[in-house]
Order: C-alpha cells, then sequence, then structure tokens
C-alpha cells in the first residue's frame, strides 16, 4: 500500500511519472512532472484539492494521519423542465460544486471504512457538502479543510468503534479493507456543452400535452433533466483527473384507472450523455405517444391470471432484466461489519459467492465495457472514462461460456476480486462507494429468429397442455410508479423470503396456439431473481439495446436519488423454461365520482 | 445553516430563517400595480363548481370545496468570506385541495381523541394558466380529497357514536364569501448585482478564528389564489426579502457558537445600504470571536433584561401559542388560558395585539402580514389582551366555545390544513421606561435581591414551547448574546447560556418595559407548517429567569489552522 501523501514539491511528483512514462526518454521526466504540476496549479479547484490534501499529514488525533485521503469535487450545471398535460410547472437552472471526500486511517488491512459506523461523526458539522463557486482559491481550501477535519475525525471515531463490534468475533477469510489500483493522470480540458433551455422547453410542454389525447389519464409528467459536469477527483496516491461527466434525459409517465378502478400505469426514460444525443423530436413524441396508448390499452385489458410456464422476453424486456438482475448483482460490496447479532439493512449478491460456476447457459458471454459509445448504431450511455476512485475502467469478460469469471467491484476487495475492476460509480454508504454496470453486453453464441422462439413458446405449452404461453415485451425498470408502489413491491418481497425486489412487467401478452396474443396487466413475477438465468434455453438473432439512469435506489426508482450514472445494456430476447407469474392483489380504489373534464374546453 | 431548533413532537418553534423555505412569501409594497390573473380565478371557479355539482350528489355528500394557490417565484443566494457559494431561483405553483362532506356542524374535519389529519391534498401545477392541464389536475386531486374526506366522515361519525358526551361547537364557521384582490408588487430582482454585494458583505466576516460565516439573501414574490364553493374569490400577494449572517466557531471545550442578525424589507430595495451589511457582518464575525473567549455560563436564577428581539420571541412562546383557538378544545393541550377568558393573565401594563393588517412596525417591514389568510378570510386585528385580561383567542374557521366565526387567522404552509396561528404579535406597554432607566432598574433588582449580577439577552434565534397537556409545559428562547449585568463592573460576554422556564410563571415576573419597539420577523413551525410571522416588542425586564448551560457536543475544534496566505483577500 501507498502511504506517500503528494506535496507541492516537483520531487513528489516524479515517481509517479516514472511509472507512467516508461517508455519515455528519461530527460522528459522531469518536464512531464513539471507539466502536469503547472497544469495542476492552474486550476483552482485542483490545487486546492492537492494543497489541502497535502496538509492532511498534518492530522493527529490520538492516532496517526490518515493512510490515504480523496478529494472528488464535481462543477455541474444543472437543467430541470418538467411539465403536465401541455403546460410548463418548472424550469430550474442551478450551479453547485458538490465535494466528497474520503479519508482513511489505520492500514489497508483494517480500516475505518466497511462498518455501520463509517459515516457516523458524533461531533458538530461545519464543513458543508457544496464548494463555493468563485475560484478562490484559499476559500476553496478552507472548504476543503473543514471536510476534511471532519472526515478524518470521523475515521478515528468508526475505526475504534469498528474494533469494538469486531471484539470477540471470529472472522473467516479475513480480507483487507482497501485494495490496490493503479493511479490516474488525465487532465482533460473539458468543453461546455450547450443545452437551448427554450427548445426544451417547449418540447416538454408539447410532449406533456400528448397525454391530453386520452381523457381518463389522471396523472402524468413529462421531465427533462440535464447535468454538465466537470468531474475532479485528487489522492493521496496521486492520482489527478479533470474529465467532463454529462448526462441528459427524458422521463415521461403516466397513469390511470381501468374499469375496475385498478390503477394502471407506465413510463420510459430516455438517456442520452448529451441533450443533442438523444433521439429526434418525432422518435421522442412516438415513445411518448406509446405511452399514452400502453396505458389506454392497458385499462381495457382483462386482468392476468396465475401462470407457470414458459415466458419469452422480448430483446427490450430481456435488456431490461439482465440490467436490473444479472447487471444489480454483478456490482457487489461487503455487508457492513456491525456487532454480532445487530439486525443491518444491507441487500446482498447472489453472484458474490457464485465465482467460477455456471451463472447462465454455457452459450452466454457477459461483458462489460465503458470503452464503447456506439453499439451497431445504438448510442450507449454507460461509457466512463475514470470511477470515483480515480480508477480507469477497463472492458471485462464476466461471464465466459456461462461461467463467472469476475465481478464488478470498487476498491473494497470482495472474496475472489481484491483489486478494483473500476466500477466504482455511485456514492454508497459505510464509507465505500457503489459498483455499476457501464455497458452490459450479453452475447449468445447460438440463436434463432425471435420468430423462432415464439414458435418454440408455443410447442412447449402445447406439449405441457396450457392453453397459452407468456411474453413480456417491456418491463417497469427503471420503475415509473410511485413511491406507494415500491413500498408495496419490497413489503412483499420482504414478505416471501427477502432478497432483492424485482420490478413488475408491463407488456405481458397470452400466446395462444394459432399464435394470437392478448395483452393482460396486474400481473407480477414470482421469485424471479439470479438463478432462473442458468435455465435459459434460448435467445433470439435480434438484439436491444436499452439505456437507463440508475440511482442506487431499488428498481432505479425513476425521478429520485440525487446521484445518477447512465447504464446501457445489449442483450438479445431470451426464452425462460419456466417462470411464474401472479395477479398483483392491490386494492382497486372506485372510478371517480366526477367525470374527467372536457379535454378541450 | 443554523442548527435547527430542538422540536420535540409536539413543540410549535419559531427561528430566523437562514435560508427561506420554499412556500414562503413576501409582503407588497404599497403603490404596487394590480396583477390580473383572472385566467387562473376563472379556471378554478369554474372547475370548483363542475366537481361540486358531481360530488355533492355522492354519499357521503360534499357540501364545501376549496381550492387555494400558492405561486412562488424566488431567489436565493449565498456567500462565504468573499466567495459565492450557491444562487439558484424558482418560480412554482402549489395547489391545496379541500373538500368537506356532512355537514358544518359535523363534518369530516371532526377532531376526535386529539387526531388532527391532513385531509386535503397538494399537488403541484403549472406556471402557465393552461386550461386543460390546470383542470385535469384539479379533478384529480378534488377526487382524492373527497375519497380521504369521505373515509374520515365515515370513521368520525362511527366514534362519535361511542363519545359519551356529543360535540359542543360545530366543524365549521358560517362565513359570508368576500371578493378581493390584492395588488402584489412585481417580483424584480438584479441577481448579479445581489451577488457581487454579498460577495463583499461577506468579505468583512473574514476573522481569524471563525470556522464559517455565510451571508444569505432570500428574496420572492408568493401570489396566493383562493375559491371557494361558497362563492369566495380572493387573489392577492407578496413580497418580502431577507438578508441574513451567520457566524459560528467552536470554543475550545466544543462548545457550538454561533452569531446572526439579519434585516427584512418587503422589497430588496429596501435592505439597508451596504455600509450597514457589511458591518452586521463584520460584528457577527467579532462578536463570535469575543464569545469564544467569554467564560461559559453557570447555572443561574436572577433579574434580567430581555432585548425587544428577545422580548418577542419569548411573548410568540409563551403567550402567542397558547392563545391559538384550536389548543382551547382540544383534549390533548394544556389549555393554559381556555377558562381564562376576562381574566388577569398578564401584568396590568401589558396588551397583546394581533394585527395581521400592519405591514411596519419600529422602521421594519413585517413578516406576519396578509391580506386574506389560507381559508380566504380577510386579516383583521385580534386585540387578545386588554390591559392585561384576556379577551378573546385567534381563530380560525374552526369555530371553538364562544368564538362562533372566524377572525382571519387560519394559517397553513402548503400542504397542511390551517388551523388557527399567530400573525403580526405586538406587545403594548404603559409602563415604558427609557434604556437607562430601564438598566438602573435592573440593577436595583440585582441589589435587592443580593444576586452578583444579571443577565441581558441581547438577541436570540428562535425557540420553542410545548403546549401538550402530556409532558412539560415548557419553552425555551435560544438565546445567542448574553452578557452579565454587574452593578459596579463592565458587561461581561457569557456564552452557551440557555433558559429553562414554565409559562405561567414567567408572566408575573415581568416588571417593566423599555419604551423602543424592537422586531424579530421570523417562521413560526407547528401542526399546519411554517407560517411567516413577526413579533414586536419593547426590551422586558423581568425579575427572574433560570438559566442553565448547553449541552456540549465535546468534540474538538478543526485540528489544523485555516490555510491562510497573507495578502490573499478576497
Amino acid at each position: 500500500m501507498k502511504r506517500l501523501l503528494p506535496a507541492l514539491a516537483l520531487t513528489a511528483l516524479l515517481p509517479l511519472v516514472n511509472a507512467q512514462a516508461q517508455t519515455k526518454p528519461a530527460g522528459g521526466e522531469q518536464a512531464e512532472a513539471a507539466k502536469l504540476l503547472a497544469a495542476v496549479n492552474a486550476d483552482p479547484i485542483l490545487r486546492a484539492a492537492l494543497e489541502e490534501l497535502g496538509r492532511t499529514r498534518e492530522l493527529r488525533l490520538m492516532s496517526d494521519p490518515p493512510y490515504f485521503v480523496e478529494v472528488s469535487v464535481d462543477d455541474a450545471r444543472t437543467l430541470s423542465i418538467s411539465g403536465s398535460f401541455g403546460a410548463v410547472f418548472d424550469v430550474r437552472e442551478n450551479r453547485f460544486r458538490p465535494v466528497r471526500v474520503g479519508v482513511r486511517v489505520g492500514s489497508s488491512d483494517f480500516d475505518n471504512t466497511g462498518s455501520i459506523y463509517s459515516d457516523y461523526y458524533s461531533g458538530t458539522r461545519y464543513d458543508s457538502d457544496v464548494l463555493p463557486l468563485d475560484d478562490h482559491l484559499m476559500n476553496l481550501r478552507g472548504a476543503l479543510w473543514l471536510s476534511l477535519d471532519r472526515a478524518y475525525k470521523t475515521a478515528v471515531e468508526a475505526i475504534g468503534r469498528k474494533a469494538a463490534s469486531l471484539r470477540g468475533v471470529t472472522v473467516q477469510d479475513k480480507l483487507p479493507d482497501f485494495g490496490p489500483a493503479r493511479s490516474t493522470v488525465l487532465l482533460e480540458t473539458v468543453k461546455p456543452v450547450s443545452v437551448d433551455k427554450a427548445l426544451w422547453t417547449k418540447r416538454v410542454r408539447e410532449m406533456s400535452a400528448l397525454f391530453t389525447a386520452s381523457r381518463e389519464i389522471t396523472g402524468s409528467t413529462v421531465e427533462f433533466q440535464s447535468a454538465q459536469s466537470t468531474a475532479y477527483y485528487v489522492n493521496s496516491e496521486r492520482s489527478f483527473v479533470r474529465v467532463g461527466d454529462n448526462i441528459s434525459y427524458l422521463q415521461a409517465r403516466g397513469s390511470r384507472q381501468a374499469k375496475d378502478g385498478l390503477v394502471v400505469y407506465d413510463g420510459a426514460t430516455i438517456v442520452g450523455l448529451t441533450p443533442s444525443a438523444l433521439p429526434s423530436e418525432p422518435a421522442l413524441n412516438e415513445q411518448v405517444r406509446a405511452i399514452v396508448s400502453n396505458l389506454d390499452r392497458l385499462a381495457e385489458a382483462p386482468q392476468g391470471e396465475t401462470y407457470a410456464g414458459p415466458v419469452l422476453f422480448e430483446p427490450q424486456a430481456a435488456a431490461q432484466i439482465f440490467g436490473e438482475i444479472v447487471g444489480a448483482h454483478l456490482s457487489v460490496v461487503r455487508r457492513p461489519v456491525a456487532e454480532p447479532g445487530r439486525a443491518v439493512s444491507f441487500g446482498g449478491s447472489d453472484f458474490e459467492t457464485r465465482l467460477g460456476a455456471r451463472v447462465l447457459p454455457d452459450w452466454i458471454d457477459v461483458t462489460d465495457d465503458p470503452t464503447l459509445t456506439v453499439l451497431d448504431g445504438s448510442p450507449l450511455v454507460g461509457t466512463f472514462k475514470v470511477d470515483m476512485e480515480g480508477v480507469t475502467p477497463q472492458p471485462i469478460n464476466i461471464v465466459e461460456k456461462g461461467i463467472l469469471k469476475t465481478l464488478l467491484t470498487t476498491r473494497q476487495p470482495v472474496r475472489g476480486v481484491t483489486a478494483s475492476t473500476g466500477r466504482a460509480r455511485l456514492p454508497g454508504g459505510f464509507g465505500v462507494r457503489q459498483p455499476r454496470i457501464s455497458n452490459l453486453l450479453v452475447r449468445a453464441s447460438v440463436s434463432e429468429p425471435l420468430a423462432a422462439l415464439k414458435t418454440r413458446l408455443i410447442e412447449m405449452m402445447t406439449q405441457q397442455g396450457k392453453p397459452y404461453g407468456i411474453i413480456v415485451r417491456k418491463m417497469d425498470f427503471p420503475s415509473h410508479g410511485s413511491i406507494d408502489d415500491l413500498r408495496r413491491l419490497s413489503q412483499r418481497t420482504a414478505g416471501s423470503g427477502g432478497g432483492r425486489p424485482v420490478s413488475n412487467p408491463v407488456l405481458v401478452y397470452q400466446v395462444f396456439p394459432d399464435g394470437t396474443e392478448k395483452l393482460v396487466r396486474g400481473l407480477r413475477f414470482r421469485n424471479l431473481g439470479t438463478r432462473a438465468f442458468r435455465d435459459i434455453l434460448a435467445a433470439s438473432r435480434e438484439t436491444a439495446v436499452f439505456s437507463y439512469v440508475d440511482n442506487g435506489l431499488p428498481l432505479a426508482l425513476a425521478g429520485a436519488g440525487s446521484s445518477v450514472v447512465g447504464c446501457s445494456v445489449a442483450a438479445p430476447g431470451v426464452l425462460f423454461e419456466d417462470l411464474e407469474l401472479e395477479p398483483a392483489s392491490d386494492d382497486a380504489p372506485k372510478l371517480p365520482v366526477v367525470p374527467p373534464p372536457a379535454s378541450a374546453p | 445553516m443554523l442548527r435547527t431548533p430542538p422540536v420535540a413532537l409536539g413543540a410549535l418553534a419559531l427561528f430566523v430563517l437562514t435560508s427561506a423555505p420554499s412556500y414562503l412569501s413576501g409582503q407588497a409594497s404599497k403603490k404596487a400595480p394590480a396583477v390580473t390573473a383572472p385566467a387562473l380565478t376563472q379556471i378554478l371557479s369554474s372547475e370548483l363548481k363542475r366537481n361540486l355539482d358531481g360530488l355533492s350528489k355522492a354519499e357521503p355528500a360534499a357540501y364545501y370545496i376549496s381550492y387555494e394557490v400558492t405561486e412562488v417565484d424566488s431567489r436565493d443566494l449565498s456567500a462565504s468570506l468573499g466567495s459565492l457559494v450557491s444562487s439558484s431561483g424558482q418560480r412554482r405553483r402549489r395547489l391545496d385541495c379541500s373538500v368537506r362532506v356532512g355537514s358544518p356542524e359535523f363534518d369530516n374535519f371532526r377532531v376526535t381523541a386529539g387526531d388532527r389529519q391532513i385531509l386535503s391534498t397538494s399537488a403541484e401545477l403549472p406556471i402557465e394558466d393552461d386550461e386543460a392541464a390546470i383542470r385535469r389536475i384539479l379533478w384529480r386531486e378534488t377526487d382524492r380529497a373527497w375519497r380521504s374526506a369521505a373515509r374520515r366522515y365515515v370513521n368520525a361519525r362511527g366514534s362519535a357514536n361511542l363519545a359519551t358526551e356529543g360535540a359542543k361547537t360545530a366543524d365549521f364557521s358560517t362565513e359570508r364569501p368576500v371578493t378581493g384582490n390584492s395588488a402584489a408588487a412585481e417580483f424584480k430582482f438584479n441577481t448579479q448585482e445581489w451577488e457581487s454585494r454579498i460577495r463583499k458583505h461577506s468579505a468583512a466576516a473574514g476573522v481569524f478564528g471563525i470556522l464559517t460565516s455565510t451571508v444569505s439573501l432570500n428574496a420572492r414574490r408568493d401570489i396566493r389564489t383562493f375559491v371557494d364553493s361558497e362563492g369566495s374569490v380572493v387573489s392577492h400577494g407578496r413580497t418580502f426579502a431577507r438578508w441574513g449572517v451567520v457566524t459560528r466557531a467552536k470554543a475550545y471545550d466544543g462548545q457550538d457558537l454561533v452569531t446572526s442578525e439579519s434585516f427584512e424589507a418587503a422589497d430588496p430595495a429596501g435592505l439597508p445600504k451596504d455600509e450597514v451589511l457589511t458591518q452586521a457582518a463584520r460584528k457577527s464575525a467579532q462578536t463570535v470571536i469575543n464569545m469564544v473567549k467569554a467564560q461559559p455560563v453557570d447555572p443561574y436564577v436572577g433579574p434580567a433584561i430581555l432585548s425587544g428581539k428577545a422580548a418577542g420571541v419569548f411573548f410568540h412562546e409563551i403567550f402567542g401559542h397558547r392563545v391559538e383557538g384550536h389548543r382551547q378544545k382540544d383534549e390533548g393541550e394544556g389549555q393554559t388560558f381556555t377558562n381564562s377568558l376576562d381574566k388577569q393573565v398578564l401584568p396590568p401594563f401589558l396588551s397583546v395585539l394581533f394585527d395581521p393588517t400592519r405591514r411596519t412596525a419600529a422602521g421594519a417591514d413585517l413578516n406576519g402580514w396578509y391580506a386574506f389568510d389560507n381559508e380566504g378570510r380577510p386579516a383583521q386585528p385580534v386585540q387578545v389582551v386588554e390591559k392585561g385580561i384576556l379577551k378573546r383567542f385567534l381563530v380560525s374557521r374552526e369555530p371553538i366555545k364562544g368564538f362562533p366565526a372566524s377572525n382571519g387567522h387560519g394559517r397553513r404552509q402548503p400542504g397542511y390544513e390551517a388551523i388557527a396561528r399567530q400573525s403580526n404579535l405586538i406587545v403594548e406597554s404603559s409602563k415604558r421606561v427609557s434604556d437607562a432607566e430601564l438598566r438602573r432598574l435592573l440593577i436595583e433588582e440585582i441589589v435587592r435581591q443580593g444576586k452578583p449580577y444579571g443577565l441581558y439577552f441581547e438577541s436570540v434565534t428562535g425557540g420553542y414551547t410545548t403546549t401538550r397537556r402530556r409532558g412539560l409545559q415548557a419553552f425555551t428562547v435560544i438565546p445567542l448574546v448574553v452578557y452579565r449585568i454587574y452593578p459596579n463592573r463592565p458587561p461581561e460576554l457569557v456564552r452557551g447560556v440557555d433558559i429553562v422556564g414554565t409559562p405561567l410563571a414567567s408572566f408575573e415576573k415581568i416588571l417593566a418595559t423599555g419604551d423602543v419597539d424592537e422586531v424579530f420577523n421570523g417562521y413560526c413551525g407547528a401542526e399546519s407548517g411554517q407560517v411567516p410571522v413577526s413579533a414586536v416588542s419593547p426590551a422586558l425586564l423581568v425579575s427572574e429567569i433560570e438559566v442553565q448551560r448547553k449541552p456540549s457536543p465535546g468534540d474538538r475544534p478543526p485540528l489544523l489552522n485555516r490555510p491562510m496566505i497573507s495578502g490573499d483577500r478576497p
């Protein structure tokens, strides 16, 4: 473990340059280091971070100074425009510089992180979550000084409490708390991204008006969100990062009651790295119209019935469940340390103990590739250059011939993966980050046309003597339901033995022997988890790219959370041999007494 | 931001706002052009009628519907030590929809067993007067409000059948409909100018030894549009601006120290000049540094002077909350004054007026001003105490024994139910003496009681009280700057002071008042959310006040010195 902390001196930068520039002629090292130092000093945020990071060596509080310190800052501009039924609610622009510091005391073998006390400080916080907006070196440093002081005291307090909770407990297979990673020097000149406020206000207004086409829709919103940021990261292992970090998305959702009162909802979140990367206006309108039409069709559709048997996920729905279920379980952090017997709310990963085991059919490979921006003409949004711990991510073959080869991790070592895989993408609790997929590519070496899969589905159900089979076209992931919907789903999951909640299917069709399809509503899966993926029977030649924003919440609940990352999944349609669906048992409220207002007054 | 007041369950808090909440409104300038919002009122009125037509035939039938739309246009800026920290603004509209089923004598708002619920619905509305969009949302929210009203009504009926005693008062007062259009000034705010001004003000607080200092500027306009099924149609608004500074430091023993100062005005242009604001920021920092050096207070009982601002908060907490109408009928309440009508509750030289129609006092614009309350009732002055005798309570449209009609104090934050709340509390005294005389009387009292010193409460940040029957009927005013006053040596600043006390006993101890009124503008938090209020009072001399040392978190000040390069000034 490196314990050196950066200093302002030129020499402190030399070893780094040595490591990075082995192929360069020896005489260039000094010049490289001087160039780097000049670049850092020319940027007030980087310079403030470096100078305050250097001072942390002097921190003492009945223990040693920190062995690792990191500072990340986003210099961000956001625009948010929301509307409903053809009128704009709110246009909000904001500029802010959220700051996050990490301080580790102890050693990489045992430090203050990974405990339920890691983020708890018993004293008074004087630091703020944001840095000043002006490039005033001393005020930037003053803000970081308070943040690092609080983080250091928190760390000292946490390591003591963590050690106390482990007293008298035998830890098996002890893993270090902090894994090694190569440092990164990447100082980009970030070009501002322009966002046309008037254009997007007009689009939000017009797209939200598309929901007025149906009189019975009670709730609907269209929301445009755009964030442009310069992301800074500096740590005591001499990583210096300044990169652009942008994301934009348009989210549309609506709900209404069916004739029997049951509430149906649907939505879509369309993601692009920049506003101009979003689909064209007609294409966006098309997606919104599809939601309106889905709502009316779902309201007319009969309630589905309990079903057990083969289920075909068409490519988009397949990409959704690969992202939601496989992607989530690939992202692994350790259960935090707590006193024996103390209950900790923590959603573990099924894959944590499955390294080397078969998790998919032997004709499926899965890679996660943050370097791609396009796949067969479809834009991908999971692209990033440096993760939240300053680690440069590489493409990873996660599943080879159905066998789980590795996991997506941060610098917190997990069983079998001790070095970071560069996927620390979201803030997390317990002093560690949360890993997330980037662009998850699911590839089947054996595939057939989707139509052939449908034929197989019909054959299977006929053999099993079932009146119909099931096709799923769209899942509610990321979820566009309400917080109440999520609460109900979580309660049900907890009631049926725990684990992570899985989103509900939105578009489910019964398929009859003659190939006709009938939309049904109100169904949900029982026990759809990672286990089912081992028994995928077949995959389609057709594939879909599905992109979404993940915010670290269950079901990536749309519109919630303060940090988001873009994720893309490319997958073929898949046929499962045996899944179970059941009708939702939610109460159906009565229909409104007063008829809806005339849409064109 | 300031420490949140330690609000216990059922506690009512008053505090100076460091960053204004989103509901907050401002004050109208006197010659503002009328804002015409016929489009919105027409949409609201016609959709209200359409919904009432349908719901009055439903089971249980709705007999009353109201819509209130609160539009807020706001700018919030902050700066610290010469650098801008945040600058944002927003414009939003929020709908509150209330539906009553049953009859005014007994409806869904009947409070059974002290259970007060939020039955109205609240939703975001477009900022554009788009008829189709607004109607659709009104329809949906009215339906939701009727459903919750119907459910609650059936439950309340069931509980009422079980009750041994019938209700003595109705649930909703009978009032005559009003139509009003009270002008709201146009919202003008020069963001760039104020960004650069607060940068300069905040730089003045860069005094060695402080930990943080933030200057904030909040400006906003609030337009409220109210329609109900009785035919009231009201549109009114205000603008309000507030400049504040909060400076914090930590004593060597870990005690957290804070000072604050603020200025309010109906319009940002009415705030003091830069010299005054810069000086206030500097003084805030210097005072907190003096507090770092000051002695922590010892537990003490003795005479004291409360500055006019501190006295205003004192009255708001210990008196104002206890004359709010609904507390006289809720069984869970302490009901300190319920049976005190026409009885002596304050010294005979004191009177208390609540006057939401008053816009200024003692040269300052008042925050507790409004033209109509949140139930569409016109604001009116209410003389609660005359020469020490309790005459009446603050009343909303929820009648209480002896007060069947509203006196314009039904207030709420959007998203809550209106109940009787305070407005501009004005303490009137017929025993006014000059500051010097008040100081002399204090020393006389110190000597008479044989105490070594008395206390002077210069500034407070707010307070809280509990009025419930269960638990201690206590109040606290949160002092920021407190001095010991000695008979024969200069005043001495002390730190870490907490006031302890019980309400009734405190009133008897007021001996005299000063002759200069001061204004405390703040926000009061209670069951119906946060509402803007003011308290106007002269300084008070009290024969006895009890103080204790504030609990200290005990963590150390920062381990390293603040980074500072000489000459590197903003």
